[in-house]
């Protein structure tokens, strides 16, 4: 149950025994005040109404002093403020000073109604100023008991009620807020028993005493012979309200000490409940129980008790969380610092071996360079041999220009040549053509002179045959003609062609010497840069070897390191264990936190 | 039949022709021809030849055997209704005949063909030049 | 060969027909013009396919017209030779004969005949 639906119309409950109390006294004062026989039989009436209403007179009038006393808390109830620490604490300061404050003015009340009772009856029933003492004496004897009563179940409701209202909250702030009321149990139990045993007696006798004053004048106006009857029945008569006034005493009594045993046993109850809890390990929400006297002493010590505990423990725990972290992050560093050693090592080994394979490199590149200078050397030779040879290359190639140029000059006259026969042929081709026309002609003119052309007939024809004959040997003379062109024609291609093809080896041979010319430079170079070479591959063999040496020497230092963050490693492992067992230990005790941290 | 005169063969593509010497009167190199409009379509065109106009017939279009040959000379044939040149591809020369002289057929140009005669390059016909000219004159 | 006298034709006009040629007595003719729509074109004596260039010429004389490519005007004396026997008939009769001028043989029409068409036989 929350807080503020606890509160909801608990003013009520929390004033209603300050009524149950004195109405309790009120009830026992009326059969006293019939059964005391002081009062004319018709003044009774008037002195009930009385009674009735000043004991309802002064009920109102403390309530509205309560009330008075209980702002905050009547604010917090309401709901008018919020339920705040600060509320809360002078709440809780009202209800601790309300039972002490209350037994005053319900003792003062009581005298006052008692007075105002006495009063009332001499003015209003016609009593003596005596019969007005004897209220006023009775009203502080009755008043003791209810003001007793009342006030020991109003401090029950207000434990109950400051127990409600203490929770979550830090245990030295109730406490320096609403410390408990300061006496002795004993004293106070004294005092209780005092008071519950001599206003009874006194008041009975005081019954005792009024009936047995009036006795011997009652007994005096009864005959004689009946005196003696008349005197049994009126002890009889007295025995019976002693004893009924008795009874009512004893079961007063009953109800207040049960109430007085109650304001001990109930905040000893919950205390109990605490310490069941916090030895269970529940740390959480540590409170005071509200209570009195030595009592409070008690739970007030075992509220800051329990609130330390819970801050100790707490603090341990974060210790422990801390501790627990640190060594989980020293793990991890030293898990990597061994991987990185690892790493360097292998990195380290690798180089190790580059730098051997190094110097083996640097005796080869010694060795290579020693074959090299031979065969620049050799180059050097071959290429002076090659500029003598490219040079006999040169010449013939010239050679071969030049009979090239005479057998181009040669073709062309041929050339020539043919064309002139060609049209000689072609003349002869003509004549040759028109003389067979002719031959022809002259045939059919001597067929046609008959016999006596027959002769030139004959000559027509042999002159054709001739002609033919021509034609036929300039047809092959034409034929052959054409073969010398194409020959010739095929001879100019080639001569052309191979005057380009001179020409090229003449450029190649030009280049064939001039690279054989930078070849040699080249190799001359080489030979030069050998001769370097071979002086620094030495310098560098001896400079690798001693590398080879130093990077020995760091393997087996990192080696050593290695080791090293292992064994760090180890002993954080170790100390990872020891956080968690710690911290494993101290989880038994549940919300451990700072006193005061975490308030409801 | 005896050959009297005797006859000028040449060839005219793969055929061999004959005319009667007496009216072949020369064989010449053919020049440009001129063509003339209207002309049939076996006479190939005219040139002048010693101040008198011949038209040159080709024997290859008329006897319905027509050759893409460019012909390089031609035998002119002269009869009293006039005179025209044959294109030859070969003139073969004067040659007495033998064999058969009659008429090759009975329509166009072969009723003026006259053979099988035999000459010594084989088989030839023998134009006859007098009907020949006049069946030209009269043919389109 | 028979034709002893040789008639001599003055002023003739040479035109040129595709690749071929033909000669007209200048008397024959009128004038020139562009040609008309319905004029015979003479390519038509040499190829019945042929058909008259964009620039080519009228020759008229009275109704008669007829069209060449170009045509030349040649006013010196020529000879003109006789038509041989086989071309006698050829288009109609329209031929007159041959002249040689410029190297070249011109066959001479009469444009009257000519311009009837080759179906006209006198």
């Amino acid at each position: 149950m929350t807080l503020d639906a606890w509160l909801r119309n608990k003013v009520g409950w929390l004033l209603a025994p300050l009524f149950l109390g004195n109405g309790l006294a009120v009830a026992v004062a009326g059969p006293w005040a019939v059964s005391a026989q002081s009062l004319p039989q018709s003044a009774l009436q008037i002195f009930l109404l009385l009674l009735v209403g000043t004991a309802l007179a002064v009920q109102l009038s403390l309530s509205g002093a309560a009330l008075a006393r209980l702002r905050t808390f009547r604010g917090l109830v309401s709901g008018r403020l919020p339920v705040t620490r600060e509320h809360r604490l002078a709440a809780l300061g009202e209800l601790r000073q309300l039972p002490s404050r209350m037994t005053g003015l319900s003792l003062t009340g009581w005298l006052g109604g008692g007075a105002l009772l006495g009063v009332g009856m001499v003015t209003l029933g016609g009593a003596s100023w005596d019969t007005a003492a004897r209220l006023l004496v009775a009203g502080a004897l009755f008043g003791s008991l209810g003001t007793v009563l009342s006030s020991l179940l109003l401090t029950a409701r207000a434990h109950e009620a400051s127990d409600h209202l203490s929770e979550g909250l830090a245990p030295h702030d109730v406490i320096a807020a609403a410390p408990g009321a300061d006496w002795s149990v004993r004293s106070r139990t004294v005092a209780l028993t005092v008071l519950l045993t001599v206003v009874p007696v006194l008041l009975l006798a005081d019954v005792a005493w009024l009936a047995l004053g009036r006795a011997p004048t009652e007994l005096a106006l009864v005959a004689p012979g009946l005196r003696q009857a008349a005197a049994d029945a009126l002890f009889s008569s007295l025995a019976l309200r002693l004893a009924g006034l008795g009874l009512l005493s004893v079961a007063f009594a009953v109800i207040t000490a049960a109430a007085a045993a109650q304001t001990i046993a109930g905040p000893l109850q919950r205390l109990a409940a605490e310490a069941r809890r916090v030895a269970s390990g529940d740390l959480e929400a540590p409170r005071v129980i509200a209570a009195d006297g030595e009592v409070w002493r008690v739970t007030a010590v075992f509220g800051q008790l329990h609130e330390r505990l819970a801050g100790l423990v707490h603090k341990v725990l974060e210790a422990g969380t801390h501790v627990r972290t640190a060594t989980d992050s020293l793990q991890r560093t030293s898990v990597r610092s061994e991987a990185t050693a690892a790493e360097q090592g292998a990195a380290l080994n690798q180089t190790s071996a580059t730098t051997e394979e190094l110097a083996r490199s640097a005796r080869q590149i010694a060795g290579s360079a020693g074959a090299v200078h031979e065969l620049a050397r050799r180059t050097l030779e071959a290429a002076q041999e090659g500029q003598h040879d490219a040079a006999a290359f040169q010449a013939a190639v010239d050679r071969m220009k030049q009979d090239n140029r005479s057998i181009a000059g040669a073709v062309d006259r041929l050339q020539r040549r043919v064309q002139q026969i060609g049209r000689i042929v072609e003349l002869i081709n003509a004549v040759a053509d028109r003389s067979d026309l002719l031959a022809l002609s002259a045939e059919l003119e001597g067929t046609r002179a008959g016999e006596v052309g027959r002769g030139f007939a004959l000559v027509g024809a042999e002159m054709r045959r001739l002609a033919e004959n021509v034609l036929e040997s300039t047809a092959e003379v034409e034929e052959l003609i054409a073969e010398i062109r194409d020959a010739t024609v095929r001879t100019a291609e080639a001569t052309e062609r191979g005057s380009h093809l001179t020409e090229r080896g003449t450029a190649l041979a030009d280049e064939v010497t001039s690279s054989l010319l930078r070849v040699t430079e080249l190799a001359e170079e080489t030979s030069n840069q050998v001769r370097t070479i071979t002086l620094a591959t030495q310098q560098q063999q001896s400079g690798s070897d001693q590398l080879a040496e130093a990077m020995g020497e760091i393997l087996a230092g990192t080696q050593a390191e290695l080791d090293t963050t292992g064994r760090l490693a180890e002993v954080n492992l170790r100390l990872v264990g020891l956080s968690s067992s710690l911290q494993t230990a101290v989880g038994r005790f549940t919300g451990a936190r700072g006193a005061g941290s975490n308030p409801k | 039949m005896a050959d009297v005169h005797g006859h000028l063969v040449f060839a005219c593509g793969s055929s061999l022709y004959a005319v009667p010497a007496d009216t072949a009167s020369e064989v010449v190199n053919l020049p440009s021809l001129t063509r003339v409009p209207g002309a049939p379509g076996h006479l190939l065109g005219v040139f002048a030849h010693r101040g008198e106009v011949l038209p040159v017939v080709d024997l290859t279009r008329l006897t319905g055997h027509p050759l893409d040959e460019v012909f390089k000379r031609a035998v002119v044939v002269r009869t009293p209704r006039g005179a025209v040149a044959l294109p030859a591809s070969r003139v073969l020369g004067v040659a007495t005949l033998e064999g058969s002289f009659e008429r090759l057929g009975d329509t166009g140009v072969h009723q003026h063909l006259r053979g099988p005669a035999r000459a010594a390059a084989g088989e030839v016909a023998i134009i006859d030049t007098q009907t020949f000219i006049e069946f030209l004159s009269t043919a389109g | 060969m028979t034709d002893v006298q040789a008639e001599v034709i003055e002023g003739l006009v040479l035109c040129r027909v595709g690749e071929d040629r033909l000669a007209v007595r200048a008397r024959e003719i009128s004038s020139f013009d562009v040609p008309h729509a319905g004029a015979r074109y003479a390519g038509e004596g040499f190829s019945p396919q042929a058909r008259a260039p964009a620039e080519a010429r009228l020759l008229r004389h009275h109704d008669t017209a007829l069209v060449v490519d170009t045509v030349e005007v040649h006013s010196e004396r020529l000879t003109l030779l006789s038509v041989p026997a086989v071309l006698v008939r050829a288009w109609g009769g329209a031929l007159c004969g041959f002249v040689e001028a410029g190297g070249l043989l011109w066959p001479v029409i009469s444009l009257e005949r000519f311009a009837q068409g080759p179906e006209v036989v006198s």
